[in-house]
């Protein structure tokens, strides 16, 4: 268990108010003669944290009596130490018996029994030459509203600090870079992460560094022309609002910049947020949506979705399409016979050497299980069967090598072509199937053409 | 908390002219005195008292703020003195009980005709030159061995205070040290140990006596003769007992040297 110092309760950090507060106390000491005066803040239960002191030092944390002074009429003048259950805290730091004591209330928010002592020691009064010694029964009024005035604005400024306190804390610690822009421009604040990633140093910064630096990462990006042409027609709009992506290389910002309260002439907030892994996921996602995981090539939504419209062109237009179904034969026997790892490689080669025997403006697809089809865009059915042909050729030209096996394919495949004008898709892939059919039942292995 | 005395268990006994306080230290509570209590009835009124966080009603005593330094103690002292109107007493502190009575004496003096300090220390930690007894490892480890498993720990601790093969003394330390809880034991002895009250000692204006066993696992002689050296009037004497707990085991040897020291004083 790490325990570490002494075990008193922490106390709060002195400001630049508690030094304020020290000059009036040793003021007041002064001019009234006391031996010990000290400030200090008491909560409701009595429990008083020593301010200021004068003498130095502060005294330890104490509790003000069950029945006490603090409850007492203190309008008049000094009263006898005798009877008023000082703490000890309080005595130990007078260093003599007390004789005569006066305390000036002065309740604040949060600290109703908070106010100052005033102690006289027994046994020789200080020689001193004291402006009100003999007038200190008028004081306390006096006393009352300068300190309580210190001791409130102490209290607020320490409660401000606390809440800047939150929000510094907040500010370096959300997982976004800010960059608040002061509407005078001359308290702009970076946050830790902000700093990281414009190169610049956390905390107030020059609002020429912050723009420099800003503008030379938007210039390093890979879409820096776009971003340009996004950012150039707000320039001299000090209300706008934009969210963009910023890109480069592998890495995505979203950048958010927006008035402070929609006035930009109490500032700019300016949020990066590293996208780069949401960016990621989406393309992930759009590849999955997309992508049969398994090969590589587009799945049957996708396809449907890519053939739908060039259908409807070449209907438009009048030029030819034409759509291939392939089925690899016996694909269930290689599955039942060499495991289904083994059947997962065939089809990853058949969709290889699909891909290498298409041309480039041709659309392959895994449909699903062992079938695959083709659209040929641009292509009449005569054209289309030699590339069929090409493609059955290329598919069973060598036997694929799963481990010590090497595994034989053969794909049937049926063609069919876009009639003119026609633009159901269904139609066209439904001929295509009875085509498969035949070849399948002409001893596969073969391209059969839909009449 | 309306009556001070009465919430940590005052007790007043016997019939003499003057006031005696009985304060008795850390790990026990005021039965510690039951020794001593005889010979104090026969000469003085007797009161004595549950220190914060100890005996029956320790719990609803001690406030942990309060009670984060050794002044929340003496501010008990001197409320509890103030509430039974006492004017003046001769005070009997053991260990702990020993400065909360110095600081007292010395914030209110006139309280005070007196005091006797029973293994009393200024300061436990080593401080340069200064002799206290432990390092703050030594205490470390103390306060690790308490949160970890208390009632281990007093099986331990119980005997090596008590210093001596004193069976009975050993079961009363045990049974008063088991009945504080534990967290309230733990904080106290953190406040105990990590306190220095030496500042306060040179400033003690009436006379003290010191008394000291030869061997004590929390107070070296040497902490004692500090004191004795610091405080403007103080005796030691260092009786012939083992141990920190000298009035439980050896009250005999106790009441020999207060007798010698309270019996023919005029206050």
């Amino acid at each position: 268990m790490p325990f570490s110092g002494s075990d008193r309760l922490p106390r709060l950090p002195q400001a630049g108010e508690s030094a304020g507060l020290g000059a009036l106390t040793t003021f007041v000491r002064t001019a009234s003669g006391a031996d010990l005066v000290l400030a200090f803040e008491a909560d409701d239960t009595g429990f008083a944290t020593p301010l200021a002191a004068d003498p130095p030092p502060l005294p330890d944390v104490f509790g003000l009596p069950e029945h006490g002074f603090d409850r007492l009429d203190w309008t008049d003048s000094p009263r006898p130490a005798e009877g008023l259950h000082l703490p000890s805290a309080v005595l130990l730091a007078l260093g003599r018996p007390a004789e005569r004591v006066l305390f000036v209330p002065t309740p604040v928010p949060g600290a109703p029994r908070s106010g100052v002592l005033l102690l006289w020691a027994a046994n020789g009064a200080r020689t001193c030459i004291c402006p009100f010694r003999d007038e200190i029964g008028h004081a306390p009024g006096l006393l009352r509203q300068v300190f309580g005035q210190m001791l409130a604005s102490r209290r607020e400024a320490l409660h401000r600090r606390l809440n800047l306190g939150l929000f510094r804390d907040v500010f370096d610690s959300v997982p976004a870079g800010i960059v608040l822009i002061d509407g005078g421009g001359n308290n702009n604040l970076v946050n830790r992460r902000a700093a990281e990633l414009l190169d610049l140093p956390a905390g107030r910064v020059e609002i020429a560094q912050i723009a420099a630096r800003m503008t030379a990462l938007r210039r390093a990006c890979t879409n820096a022309e776009a971003l340009e042409a996004l950012y150039a027609p707000h320039q001299a709009d000090p209300n706008y609002a934009l969210v963009t992506l910023w890109q480069w290389g592998e890495r995505w910002l979203e950048v958010d910049t927006h008035p402070v309260s929609g006035d930009g002439r109490l500032g700019r907030v300016w949020l990066f947020e590293d996208v780069t892994q949401r960016q990621h996921q989406a393309a992930d996602l759009e590849r999955a949506a997309h992508f049969d995981a398994l090969t590589g090539l587009v799945n049957r939504h996708r396809f449907h979705a890519l053939a739908a419209p060039l259908l409807q062109q070449a209907a438009r237009e009048g030029h030819d399409l034409s759509l291939l179904m392939l089925d690899l034969d016996h694909f269930k026997a290689v599955n039942d016979r060499y495991g289904h790892a083994a059947g997962d490689r065939v089809l990853r080669a058949t969709a290889d050497r699909m891909r290498a025997a298409l041309r480039a403006r041709d659309i392959a697809a895994r449909l699903g299980g062992e079938e695959f089809a083709a659209l040929l865009p641009g292509t009449a059915p005569a054209d289309a069967r030699l590339i069929a042909e090409r493609l059955r050729a290329a598919i069973a030209a060598a036997p694929v090598e799963v481990g010590d096996a090497a595994i034989a394919v053969t794909v049937s495949i049926g063609l069919a072509g876009a009639r003119p004008g026609e633009t159901e898709l269904a139609a066209v892939l439904a001929r295509a199937d009875e085509a498969l059919y035949a070849a399948k039942r002409a001893g596969r292995d073969r391209v059969a053409a839909a009449g | 908390m309306g009556g001070r005395f009465a919430a940590h268990e005052g007790r007043i006994t016997g019939a003499g002219r003057r006031l005696l306080v009985l304060s008795h230290g850390f790990g026990t509570d005021q039965d510690a005195w039951h020794g001593i209590r005889p010979w104090a009835d026969a000469h003085f009124r007797t009161l004595s008292y549950n220190l914060a966080g100890a005996g029956p009603g320790g719990a609803a005593t001690y406030d942990p703020r309060r009670h984060a330094s050794l002044y929340g103690y003496v501010d008990d002292l001197l409320d509890l003195l103030d509430e039974q109107a006492v004017e003046r007493c001769i005070f009997v502190g053991h260990s702990v009980s020993g400065v909360i009575g110095l600081a007292a004496a010395v914030a209110r003096p006139a309280l005070f005709s007196r005091l006797v300090l029973i293994g009393a220390s200024a300061r436990y930690l080593n401080d340069g030159a200064y002799a206290g007894g432990f390092d703050q490892s030594d205490l470390d480890g103390l306060y690790a061995g308490m949160a970890a498993n208390y009632q281990a720990w007093c099986a331990g601790f119980a005997p090596a205070v008590v210093g001596v093969p004193d069976g009975e003394a050993i079961a009363d330390f045990s049974r008063s040290l088991f009945a504080m809880r534990p967290d309230i034991a733990l904080a106290t002895s953190r406040t105990i140990f990590q306190s220095d009250m030496r500042a306060l000692v040179p400033r003690l204006e009436r006379p003290a006596h010191l008394i000291q066993t030869r061997e004590d696992l929390a107070v070296p002689l040497g902490a004692a003769e500090w004191l004795q050296r610091n405080i403007p009037d103080a005796t030691l004497d260092v009786i012939e007992a083992r141990g920190h707990l000298p009035h439980m085991t050896a009250p005999a040897n106790v009441v020999a040297v207060l007798a010698r020291h309270l019996a023919g004083t005029g206050d």
